[in-house]
């Protein structure tokens, strides 16, 4: 059977011109068609994310700095106002950015990321954080042990591990990846002892629920007075529109790949028809000479098999092993591509039986 | 012979309608990009520089500035960048700018402090209510409000170019000349700012940067292709039939015209069905009816198809009725 199987691919490379070059394709429009589709399971999990971010009215900020290369200084009245916003349950921000960006070394080196706001666990769904505040998380891929890390008055030592593929949803910045990372979660006393940089950040990166206008108002406000100018947008209504503009845009991405790709199978197929018509004799004789059904349909297997599976599947099973987000993606396209040999491969045998009963 | 025709031509009506949206998108983008402004703009990001500039040259450089755009009949808006307030600020003498028109709207008083709030903004929602907006700055009075120009953002305000400091940010000004531009970086050096880059956007080069348009132009190219090969190895099934008929008289000319002309209807029925389907998935992923554009790139996407597809089903009837000793092959 199995040299049956390379009976088919040495067909297949009898005709490399042709069968290399649809090989080309096939595999090019499957690579791409998995990151597309990687792309739409991500966003379509952000927008799951965002749903309790909807359902309760979150305001979320646009900032605009009044001097880039200088650091705002923002009013305490209007950190504290957080604070206390932050305690009452209505709101929780992030520092994704700008943790110690001066201290190279600062959890051995690795990027953190600060949460405030108990709220957080309940708004952003997947997220297991660590309880009580101040506590620490490490990402699945931070192997080494993260020594104790000072921050705003606290030493933390004690590092809980994030599942694998954990992340924080950010409505400006979509999904953010927490494998590599290590996770700070600080009570909302901290936020005045941040630095500059970070607590301008928590400022800008805070989400307001179940608040009032005139709070929404007194954040803007007073920020505003210390020159970071932040454009509030409610997500129930903001995310919707950019999300349909999104699923736009990949439903023709993915339509317009799926076409081509289904041209090119279209090619293939006459292709291998057209091969398997010349062949005819050479089958006709291997029968006469023992070979039965399951040897004909291995080294039609094989010839199929070289087109449509061996050059997709590296780079798909590549992507697969990368992990998180495009292995979502390649591993669809790598059931699709499997499924696509099974019919072209059932309906090359049958093409062939048919042939031979006709030639009988 | 037809049902393949149609399946393939179905294929290649989503490849040509994936076409038309990329170019719509790009248009939609330049739009973004340049403020809607008219003709061909270059971009020039300026920030602040390490020279800075006294308070008393300020109106110095300002008038220097309205007088080099009046001299030239030029038009300027000026976009945050993410610093400064979120406005734009719009020096327009000759009224090119088609969405500025602050003459239009209600209100009075001087020109340079009063600003127009954008529709659909959080400061219009405050400026209605009866409040002065927290983002438009102190001793700016909103007297109106203006519809949004194509890639605003989260930009609240506009305001027409006044004695106050000029804001850092993306310069998009309605000329290409270099001498122009380079007496354009000379006076915003001297209100203390320095370029940091400065991109010329004709809509041609625009296009042909768009990564989108040019993946889907290689797309449909090679979808033609793959179509065309896959007719052909269809038409060579009858291979005996033409050689048959080339013996019987038949010219190759004839039998390419006859296999063509037959092909077409099937052709413009498929692709038709193709750009529908693409005009229902558009419908249905963003959730709203089509309206005139989407109309109108649906017409222009079956044009595209039919030309494209027509071309490669003809290399197909010449390819697929050509046979080597066709005579020879029918005995």
């Amino acid at each position: 059977m199995l040299r049956d199987l390379a009976g088919g691919v040495r067909m297949a490379l009898r005709r490399w011109p042709m069968m290399l070059s649809l090989a080309a394709m096939i595999a090019l429009a499957c690579v791409v068609l998995a990151f597309l589709l990687a792309d739409v399971l991500r966003q379509l999990t952000a927008l799951r994310g965002a749903q309790e971010m909807r359902d309760r009215e979150a305001v979320v900020f646009t900032p605009y700095y009044e001097r880039l290369a200088t650091t705002t200084t923002l009013p305490d009245s209007t950190v504290a106002d957080l604070v206390a916003t932050i305690r009452d349950g209505h709101a929780y921000t992030a520092v994704i950015k700008n943790v110690r960006l001066d201290t190279s070394d600062f959890a051995g080196g690795r990027p953190a990321v600060i949460l405030v706001g108990a709220e957080l666990e309940e708004m952003v769904p997947g997220l297991d954080v660590c309880e009580p505040a101040p506590c620490a998380m490490r990402g699945a891929e931070v192997t080494q042990p993260v020594g104790p890390v000072r921050f705003a008055g606290y030493t933390l030592s004690r590092f809980e591990e994030l599942p694998s593929a954990a992340t924080y949803f950010d409505a400006n910045l979509g999904t953010v990846p927490l494998d590599e990372r290590v996770v700070l979660n600080m009570p909302p006393e901290s936020l005045p002892r941040l630095n500059p940089v970070e607590r301008e950040e928590a400022m800008a990166r805070a989400v307001l629920f179940d608040v009032t206008d005139a709070e929404i108002a007194a954040h803007v406000d007073g920020n505003a007075t210390g020159g970071l100018y932040l454009v509030p947008r409610n997500v129930a209504v903001d995310q919707p529109q950019r999300l349909t503009g999104f699923m736009v845009v990949s439903a023709m991405y993915i339509a317009g790949m799926a076409a081509f790709l289904g041209l090119v199978l279209l090619a293939f197929a006459a292709s291998a028809g057209e091969a398997l018509r010349r062949e005819r004799a050479v089958f006709a004789i291997r029968r006469a000479y023992g070979a039965g059904r399951g040897h004909t349909a291995a080294r039609i297997g094989g010839f199929v098999g070289l087109v449509v599976l061996a050059a997709p599947l590296p780079p798909l099973v590549g992507l697969w092993l990368i992990g998180s987000p495009v292995s979502s993606g390649a591993m669809w396209v790598l059931a699709l591509v499997v499924v696509i040999f099974g019919c072209l491969w059932v309906w090359a045998v049958k093409q062939h039986s048919g042939r031979e009963l006709r030639g009988r | 012979m037809r049902v393949r025709l149609v399946c393939s031509s179905v294929l290649i009506g989503v490849l040509s309608a994936f076409v038309a949206w990329a170019l719509h998108w790009a248009v939609v983008n330049y739009q973004d990009v340049t403020y809607e402004m008219p003709g061909t703009v270059t971009t020039l990001r300026f920030a602040h520089g390490p020279h800075g500039v006294d308070d008393a040259e300020v109106p110095v450089v300002l008038d220097e500035l309205r007088d080099f755009i009046d001299d030239r009949s030029l038009a300027l808006v000026i976009g945050s960048a993410g610093q400064g307030y979120p406005q734009l600020v719009v020096a327009d003498p000759e009224g090119v700018v088609p969405w500025y028109a602050p003459a239009r709207s209600s209100g009075s008083g001087n020109a340079a402090a009063a600003a127009h709030v954008f529709e659909g903004t959080y400061s219009q929602q405050q400026w209605l209510a009866g409040r002065s907006p927290s983002l438009v700055p102190d001793g700016v009075e909103v007297v109106g409000t203006m519809v949004p120009p194509e890639g605003s953002g989260d930009v609240q305000f506009v305001r027409t170019l006044g004695d106050y400091r000029l804001p850092p940010g993306d310069y998009v000004v309605t000329t290409t000349d270099p001498a122009e531009l380079a007496e354009f970086t000379g006076i915003l050096h001297r209100a203390g700012f320095e370029a940091r880059w400065t991109r010329r956007l004709p809509f041609t080069g625009h296009l042909t940067r768009d990564p989108v348009f040019g993946a889907t132009v290689v797309l449909l190219g090679a979808g033609c292709l793959a179509a065309a090969l896959f007719w052909t190895l269809g038409l060579r099934v009858r291979a005996r039939e033409f050689a048959i008929r080339r013996r019987h008289g038949a010219t190759r000319l004839a039998l390419v015209r006859q296999v063509w002309l037959r092909g077409l209807a099937a052709q413009a029925f498929g692709i038709v069905v193709g750009v529908a389907l693409s005009g229902a998935l558009v419908a249905l992923a963003g959730r709203e009816v089509l309206g005139r554009t989407e109309y109108l790139l649906m017409s222009a996407s079956v044009g595209l198809g039919l030309v494209l597809a027509a071309g490669a089903w003809l290399a197909a009837a010449v390819a697929g009725t050509w046979a080597r000793n066709g005579a020879g092959r029918a005995s």
